[in-house]
């Protein structure tokens, strides 16, 4: 306890994780509190002049249907927050099942899991997202799938490589012999030594799975309109680029802020939990 | 074993296990090839007919199967169904817009990763680093379709600096700065932290207190020993360059592998796919063998650790 | 010394002339096309307007056709139809060349259809546009006789049409089905020179051409030296481009551009109205809400076409009202007075028909949503407005934008409430394809009436309306079907399909090709 607020204290002492944290605060509340925020509905066509530039009534100007822009992206706060964070979870549960389990049976389950995650690797992770997509079809709840699906290799071999380290300490050995079940040992005594490892490359992989996700999107085959999914609003902002740069350059910066406020975050936790693993020990 | 040929013998069946789950997962794609390849225009059972014909699509799965697997060795992969061109043929007719665009995103991706790298990790926790590594930070943070679409605003429609469809290496700026930013800031990070972990080694404190000046420590001990992780990332980069591909092709609407893949996913033509994944797959798993082995070359230790393992 | 004065200037006159026609003579056109996956550039193989856009100035047809449609003599001379219009005698031109040099004769015209109903050939377009073929007889070397099966009314329009080009049989020997579409070789006032895949194709003029129609301004080769199309598919790359300089006529070109070079001058437009069906939803009849044909009849009245089509095409494409375009032969008037915007009416039916308003501003009937999947192949921006427009009468509309794969998954599974369409046609005998009861998709056997929509009654019609002996029967027959389909609301047209081209001013001669979807390159010229 005493070593976990110490943790607390480095990371919450730092000037880019503050500013990471306060700008994903509010992008977390806008998106909690859309409905009070956004001045207007975000799917009512024409709301305003149609391609009408930020002003005091539109602040980020509105779109070719006279949808409010400002109120479309607070909205779609919801979504492309939502959705980094759930595929994310998904690969990092289902990596840390695999990942724990192979290592923890070790003998051939091991050698075997370990080539699966090999094959695995042999596949770029963009290709294997589209992959997916193409096998299970178009849509935003597929694309979180595909990309959560797509992180597993990764996430698999790191965890299993940790597991690994924490199944020779002295006490699993010690809770072998007491005839403690195998599933208890994986949750109660390895899963909690690895956790914070698990957390660091869950943060530091939460800005590239929002990225892959907003790019699936801009290239059509995830969030469907009206959603205002920031990637799909990109995509539709794209052909009235030239009379309308708000509908493609807000959408992108929140997106940007977001991601960078993510990658802060992750940066500071890995230094501040001091995980080696981490890939990129960054330092603002 | 050998280091090298244990390595060797481990990517050949992972080659193929990666094949099979491409010819599996293709095949239970569902939909008519037939009808992808008439597009939205009526036509008769007639020409219905026709196009199956054309397909040769009567042959049982594991005939198939056979046939992919063996003529997949042999680099032959079939007709596309859209247009009934070798797929081969097409591949070589899309590669060199991608392998220019590849080469000027990681000609980017070096040379400002390394010079930021550098500036940061020479001198850590001074402004200049902090400064150097929010750019850094920027630069993984910025996704590429949204960075492309504004530096075409920018310079392209707005600016009129550079030509929109032109040929040549002007018109490569754009796209490859697009492709290389993450690239770069990648590289700028872990050019830094290994920087400052070679210039905290025993040795290069020695080499400081007998007066060596600093420059030359950096360039002649340092950074030769400090480049081999960013070196490492040279492999992971070909997955982020089919990435780039695939993204700022369709942004600058440039030719290439990237979008000759995206159509064939979004067509489902399955030939076609079938080749680029196994290209791709290839070029990728033989390209990390390679960063393997120069790492085992440069730094034997690591060949003796991984042993271990 | 006058003499040598005289013969100076001459010189120096002849040479400066010399020097004008080479410059007149030499233009070098970039085109910017939009789609950059081109398949294949024979037209008997090809279905894509995007294909045909180069093809119509590679090749010439038996009958020209100008942008109106009228006809006038191509490769033949003059023709004649039989009494029981099953066969049309061509008297052909016998001062034509192919690109390679092949002599242009009967044997050529026979070479070409035969070649179409060929399955090994694998025509997506041209075997359905020739119609009931039967054969061709080569009268004599400039005298080809077409026979079909049965009368076929559509047959003179047929023979305008690109796909029914004529082609080098020479070269088909020679390269093969394959290799043809990959370097053609016809008559026309372009000859192939080059493709490099997904970027551009090289055409250069045919020097010998010396049969142009008559509707052309010029005569003898094209001033057009060089004509390079280059495969440029996102919208606001071919106008920066074309803005630039770097290219001289680009097609699809957003209306918003169009307003802004109409208004500035800085570079020519012409829009075309493309004949064929307009951009239009099916409704589906055998599932979901739409099965009630006062659900159909309100989805209809929620929408303001007209103001939906000048938000999205700044005034440079028309609403649509009927299930041809009113560019189409025998389109009907009456259509037009169908199904007017009226969400009050539209209301008014709903509720009629049972569909009460919840709480969340989506009808209910029996527990039941008023909900309508609608997957979006084309124009999203259009799906989006239309989902808009019904939301406010209490449909709850899900759009997905889809590829044509997964279009395709759904129509064979009849898994959908409503789908857009639109086509290219010469002739109202298209509708026979989405309208005809044996065109109804079943799984595996992927057809067009999307509507699902079955009546012996409008088959009938269909079937007639195709053998029509005279003009006047199948203006009638085709009044009837247009009528048919709009009382039973099945088909939603939203607008026409407008082909907007904007082009460098100093050219003059841009002209569409029949259907006024592709362009004819042949009398572009300097001003």
């Amino acid at each position: 306890m005493e070593k976990f607020k110490i943790i607390l204290k480095r990371f919450l002492l730092n000037k880019g994780s503050a500013f990471g944290g306060v700008f994903l605060i509010l992008i977390v509340f806008g998106a909690i509190f859309a409905p009070i925020i956004a001045p207007y509905d975000w799917n009512a066509v024409d709301t305003g002049p149609r391609l009408s530039p930020p002003s005091w009534d539109f602040l980020f100007g509105t779109d070719i249907h006279g949808r409010d822009v400002f109120s479309r992206i607070i909205y779609g706060a919801r979504y492309s927050l939502s959705v980094g964070v759930i595929s994310v979870l998904f690969g990092i549960i289902s990596g840390s099942i695999f990942g724990v389990t192979i290592a923890y049976i070790g003998g051939r389950v091991d050698i075997i899991g370990s080539r699966i995650i090999d094959v695995m690797f042999g596949f770029p992770s963009f290709l294997l997202s589209l992959l997916v997509v193409a096998i299970i079809g178009v849509g935003l709840w597929n694309v979180v799938f595909a990309v959560g699906l797509a992180s597993i290799p990764h996430f698999a071999r790191i965890i299993r490589s940790a597991a690994l380290q924490v199944k020779e300490q002295p006490y699993i050995e010690a809770c072998v012999s007491l005839g403690y079940g195998n599933i208890r040992i994986m949750l109660n005594h390895i899963l909690p030594n690895i956790f914070p490892i698990i957390i660091v490359i869950a943060t530091l992989d939460l800005g590239g799975a929002i990225i892959s996700i907003a790019s699936l999107s801009f290239l059509g085959l995830g969030a469907q309109p009206p959603e205002p999914e920031w990637g799909a609003m990109l995509s539709s902002g794209r052909e009235y680029m030239r009379y309308a740069p708000w509908t493609m350059i807000y959408p992108g910066l929140f997106l940007f802020l977001t991601v960078m406020s993510v990658n802060l975050l992750g940066d500071r936790l890995s230094i501040a939990l001091d995980a080696r693993q981490s890939i990129g020990k960054g330092k603002v | 074993m050998n280091f090298f040929l244990k390595k060797l013998l481990i990517v050949v069946p992972t080659l193929y296990i990666a094949w099979t789950v491409v010819f599996v997962t293709l095949n239970i794609i569902p939909g008519d090839p037939v009808n992808l390849m008439l597009g939205g225009r009526p036509a008769s059972d007639e020409v219905r007919e026709n196009v199956r014909k054309n397909l040769g699509l009567d042959k049982p799965v594991i005939e198939r199967y056979g046939s992919f697997l063996i003529n997949a060795t042999k680099g032959d992969l079939g007709k596309s169904y859209l247009t009934r061109q070798p797929v081969t043929k097409m591949i070589k007719e899309n590669m060199w817009p991608t392998i220019e665009l590849s080469i000027g995103g990681l000609i980017f991706g070096v040379f400002f990763g390394v010079l930021f790298g550098v500036f940061a990790g020479t001198k850590p926790n001074s402004i200049r680093d902090t400064i150097s590594m929010i750019i850094a930070l920027c630069g993984i943070s910025l996704p590429s379709f949204w960075i492309g679409m504004m530096l075409i605003y920018i310079f392209g429609t707005t600016l009129g600096w550079v030509p929109i469809v032109g040929d040549g290496f002007v018109s490569l700026i754009l796209p490859s700065i697009s492709v290389g930013l993450f690239f770069a800031g990648g590289m700028a990070r872990l050019t830094r932290s290994s920087l400052v972990d070679v210039l905290n080694q025993d040795y290069i404190r020695t080499a400081r207190s007998k007066g060596i000046s600093k420059y030359n420590i950096i360039l002649k001990h340092s950074l030769r020993n400090a480049m081999i992780p960013p070196v490492t990332l040279l492999g992971i980069q070909f997955g982020l360059l089919i990435t780039g591909a695939v993204i700022t092709e369709e942004v600058f609407a440039r030719p290439g592998l990237g979008q000759l893949l995206l159509q064939a996913i979004l067509a489902k033509d399955i030939p076609l796919v079938q080749a680029l994944v196994v290209y791709m797959t290839a070029v990728y798993i033989f390209l990390n063998l390679i960063v393997d082995f120069t790492y085992g070359i440069i730094d034997p230790r690591i060949r003796l650790e991984r042993k271990n393992q | 010394m006058k003499k040598i004065f005289k013969t100076i200037f001459g010189i120096s006159t002849l040479f400066f002339s010399l020097s004008f026609f080479s410059m007149a003579n030499a233009l070098d056109i970039v085109f910017a096309e939009d789609r950059p996956d081109l398949r294949t550039l024979d037209p008997r193989i090809t279905q894509s307007r995007h294909e045909e856009m180069l093809i119509v100035n590679i090749f010439d047809q038996l009958i020209a056709a100008d942008s109106e449609g009228n006809h006038y003599p191509g490769l033949a001379k003059s023709w004649e139809v039989s009494g029981d219009g099953l066969e049309y005698t061509f008297n052909l031109r016998n001062d034509v060349t192919f690109h390679d040099g092949t002599k242009f004769n009967a044997a050529a015209v026979k070479a070409t259809f035969d070649s179409i109903v060929d399955p090994e050939t694998g025509s997506q377009g041209a075997v359905d546009i020739l119609g009931p073929y039967k054969e061709t007889v080569v009268v004599d070397d400039y005298t080809a006789k077409v026979v079909f099966e049965r009368r076929y009314g559509s047959a003179l329009t047929a023979f305008t049409e690109t796909e029914l080009s004529i082609v080098s049989p020479t070269a088909l020997s020679e390269l093969g089905n394959e290799g043809f579409g990959m370097a053609p070789v016809g008559t026309g006032p372009f000859m192939f020179k080059n493709w490099e895949a997904n970027k551009k194709v090289e055409l250069v003029r045919n020097p010998d051409y010396n049969w142009a129609p008559e509707y052309m301004d010029g005569s003898g080769p094209s001033q057009v030296a060089n004509l390079t199309y280059r495969l440029i598919k996102d919208t606001s790359t071919r106008v920066a481009a074309l803005e630039a300089g770097e290219i001289d006529i680009a097609e699809l070109v957003p209306p918003l551009d169009m307003n802004r070079f109409d208004g500035s001058g800085e570079l020519s437009t012409i829009a075309g109205t493309v004949s064929g069906l307009p951009y239009a939803a099916f409704l589906n009849t055998t599932v979901g809400v739409f099965q009630d044909i006062n659900v159909r009849k309100a989805f209809f009245h929620s929408l303001d076409r007209v103001k939906m089509t000048s938000d999205l095409f700044f005034g440079y494409a028309d609403a649509a009202f009927g299930p041809i375009s009113s560019s189409t032969p025998s389109y009907w008037k009456g259509n037009e007075d169908y199904y007017g915007y009226n969400p009050d009416g539209a209301v008014a039916l709903l509720e009629e028909a049972g569909w009460k308003m919840g709480s969340d501003g989506v009808r209910e009937k029996n527990g039941e949503k008023l909900t309508v999947f609608f997957p979006c192949l084309l124009e999203p921006d259009t799906c989006v407005a239309i989902q808009g427009y019904a939301n406010k009468v209490g449909f709850d509309v899900n759009v997905e934008v889809v590829m044509k794969a997964r279009q395709d998954e759904l129509i064979f599974a009849n898994g959908y409430d409503m789908l857009v369409i639109r086509w290219v046609s010469l002739d109202p005998g298209v509708l026979i394809i989405p309208f005809h009861s044996r065109n109804i998709p079943q799984p595996g056997k992927f057809k067009f009436n999307w509507a699902r929509y079955a009546n012996p009654e409008l088959d009938q019609l269909l079937e007639d309306a195709e053998s029509a002996e005279t003009q006047e029967t199948k203006d009638d027959l085709y009044m009837q079907i247009q009528k048919h389909i709009m009382d039973q609301a099945i088909f939603l047209a939203i607008h026409d399909q407008v082909q907007t081209v904007a082009y460098n001013p100093e050219l003059e001669g841009v002209r569409f090709a029949n259907g006024n979807w592709q362009l004819r390159m042949y009398d572009v010229r300097k001003k």
